[in-house]
């Protein structure tokens, strides 16, 4: 018999990275952001997610994965320079087994990165067969996790409402890359950075969506105000519901302060061998460019707020794991023991975090991850796992509350995406979207090479629109890339329009963009019309 | 590599308009562009009419009231020197609805517009703002995860 338990709650994990994909190079040093996350996240939590399916654990995971990262996940290039990246990888663990030899604290962490490097090279060519989207799939397809989208390009919706074709397009092309990969329409959607203003709900509705995440103070200012709090979904005036994060379990996690990757026992992300050790010798392992970087294999752990850091420990670091996991559960369950006595419908704990923390930045994540999952099963009559999809299909009859603008950016709102380091890009943008928006509408039966560059030109715009570029010109890293790339698809989307409109159509440029952003392969200019 | 050379952008489309958006419940952004032809033919207008055009300015007008954004409560003015083609307005209200406009203000107190803007609300916020929005726990913690 099925135990119904007190509250729930859900788990979501983000995972998105922009799309980068240099052919015209031999290597590309932005492009290890993919081969980090797979090597460091996403093998990570499929080997959880595997380890808990084959001790039969009743788990639920929500996991949404951002169109422009299933599109690169799938790319044979960007396949083949990752298995590049990762033989690098294990040759240089394999060099350094050798180099601490008898150093016995480092000895076993060169050991540790070796096995885990060919483990995860495994895991992806033999095991999923460089397809880690089927590895997801095969969970989503036993009932274990929930899979959802993103806006195509993780466009911020905000600040794209000067046109609601552009935010139409963004979504239907999410729609349309899922259902290629995983053969059904998603269920929920993560709205880039949280970011919410009335009425996109009208547009996720357009294209079956049952369900988004909203930050909590955009849910809490809802109207009318929403009488269960951050503890239920909201059905917002188009029907589609709304769930919103929890303070308490993100800060456990998130704050800077308190937040479990902080503690003194874990690794610490910045001290990297790829800056540590003599650089001839890490030279062949670094970028072609002769830049020193991170390799991910770093023998320290994080010890404090010092300069000095002590050699990392992986014992007390997974004892630290355990005691993060139980404090976690234990935390949920308080909220739920509380929540159930003054709600008069089950409470659903929403808990969001970006998949790529998970094993990159907090190397003892995935470990994390699976522990809570495990501990919550001894707590069943509790606190159960579910997805927002289940949740909504099990209990009908949900309040109703719309949510206010809002993103989970620094303050609340579109400060992080629109200030003075990225606002130069917004007149481009609306001015591109209202170039597309005029050019699929007026082009009703386009020549094969009109359709092409109408379908390039859509491509152009909606990796204009990706929200990374802003944040990384607010952040001050890795400005100069995120400026190329703004300018190159403004450059690219507005001489392809040139010459549509002169119907001098420059057949170069048109390849050229095409075999650089080959995302979306069978997307539809009309989505704009 | 030069990233203000290797991909040319335009400085502007030659378009006659002004877009209002908003960044916080307390702040607007708005950028224009004054599509030249208009803003001599409206200046030799003013001149025809024997007034003096005294500064160039950015309007901001509450329509919180107005449907269509016709009956407009006077806010605030922001004198633009030449070549300024957006600005940040702080401090305005919470849940309002705005409208801005750029053009000239001659020496009568006339106003004449060159370009008016979209409407935008501002989202309601009955906090304070350091207290209204997110904390900074998980604000777009993905990609600072990754290029840290």
């Amino acid at each position: 018999m099925n135990i119904m338990p007190k509250g729930y709650i859900a788990l979501v994990l983000h995972a998105h990275l922009p799309f980068v994909r240099h052919p015209e190079y031999d290597s590309f040093l932005e492009e290890n952001w993919l081969f980090e996350a797979i090597t460091d996240a996403y093998i990570p939590i499929v080997n959880v997610f595997d380890r808990l399916t084959d001790d039969d654990v009743d788990f639920r995971v929500t996991l949404s994965i951002s169109p422009t990262l299933i599109c690169m996940l799938r790319d044979e290039l960007l396949i083949s320079r990752y298995i590049k990246h990762l033989d690098s990888l294990i040759k240089l663990a394999s060099l350094e087994v050798e180099r601490t030899a008898g150093v016995n604290d480092v000895n076993s962490l060169a050991v540790m990165y070796h096995k885990k490097y060919q483990q995860v090279r495994h895991v992806f060519c033999e095991k999923y067969e460089c397809d880690i989207l089927s590895a997801f799939k095969k969970f989503q397809d036993i009932g274990k996790i929930e899979i959802i989208t993103a806006c195509a390009t993780h466009g911020y919706l905000p600040l794209m409402d000067q046109h609601y074709p552009a935010i139409r397009a963004q979504v239907k092309t999410a729609v349309d890359t899922y259902e290629e990969v995983f053969g059904r329409l998603p269920k929920g959607i993560w709205l880039p950075e949280c970011g919410y203003h009335s009425g996109f709900d009208k547009t996720l509705k357009e294209f079956g969506i049952k369900y988004f995440f909203a930050e909590t103070h955009g849910v809490l200012s809802g109207t009318p105000s929403p009488e269960y709090g951050v503890y239920s979904p909201y059905l917002c005036a188009s029907e589609v519901a709304v769930f919103a994060r929890d303070i308490e379990s993100s800060k456990a996690v998130w704050s800077a302060q308190e937040g479990y990757p902080g503690d003194y026992r874990y690794r610490e992300y910045y001290r990297d061998i790829g800056f540590d050790l003599d650089y001839d010798y890490i030279k062949p392992f670094i970028n072609d460019c002769g830049k020193r970087v991170n390799t991910g294999i770093k023998y320290h752990k994080i010890t404090g707020k010092t300069e000095h850091k002590d050699i990392y420990k992986r014992k007390e670091a997974l004892e630290a794991a355990e005691e993060h996991a139980t404090h976690f559960i234990s935390g949920r369950i308080k909220q739920i023991e509380k929540l159930s006595l003054s709600m008069d419908r089950t409470p659903i704990i929403t808990a969001p975090y970006d998949a790529e923390l998970f094993g990159h930045w907090w190397f003892e994540g995935p470990e994390w991850l699976e522990i809570l999952i495990r501990k919550t099963q001894l707590s069943k009559d509790t606190i159960g796992m579910i997805t927002p999809g289940e949740y909504i299909e099990r209990y009908d009859h949900l309040p109703v509350s719309t949510p206010a603008m809002s993103s989970w950016g620094y303050r609340g709102y579109n400060e992080v995406w629109l200030d003075g380091s990225n606002d130069w890009i917004y007149r481009h943008l609306h001015k591109m979207s209202e170039l597309m928006i005029e050019a699929a509408r007026g082009y009703e039966n386009p020549t094969e090479y009109e359709r092409r560059t109408l379908n390039q030109m859509a491509r152009e715009l909606m990796l204009a629109q990706s929200s990374d570029w802003a944040f990384i010109m607010k952040t001050g890293t890795f400005t100069e890339y995120a400026s190329r790339r703004t300018r190159e698809h403004i450059s690219t989307f507005l001489t392809l329009h040139d010459g549509l409109c002169r119907g001098d159509i420059n057949m170069e440029i048109l390849k050229d963009s095409e075999d650089r952003h080959n995302l979306f392969e069978n997307i539809n200019y009309k989505v704009y019309a | 590599m030069n990233v203000n050379t290797e991909f040319s952008i335009p400085s502007g489309y030659g378009d006659n308009k002004i877009v209002l958006m908003v960044r916080d419940p307390w702040t607007l952004f708005a950028y224009w562009e004054v599509n030249k032809t208009i803003e001599v033919e409206a200046i030799d207008s003013i001149h025809r009419k024997g007034m003096v055009v005294s500064k160039t300015l950015l309007r901001l007008c509450d329509v919180t009231e107005s449907d269509f954004g016709e009956e407009k409560e006077f806010i605030r003015d922001f004198e633009l020197k030449t070549w300024t083609e957006d600005w940040y307005v702080h401090d305005i209200a919470s849940g309002r609805k705005w409208m801005a406009a750029v053009g000239v203000l001659c020496t009568t107190g006339e106003f004449f517009e060159f370009v008016r803007s979209n409407i935008v609300e501002t989202p309601l916020c009955v906090k304070n703002r350091f207290d209204c929005g997110s904390s900074s726990f998980g604000s777009a913690g993905y990609m600072s995860s990754i290029i840290k």
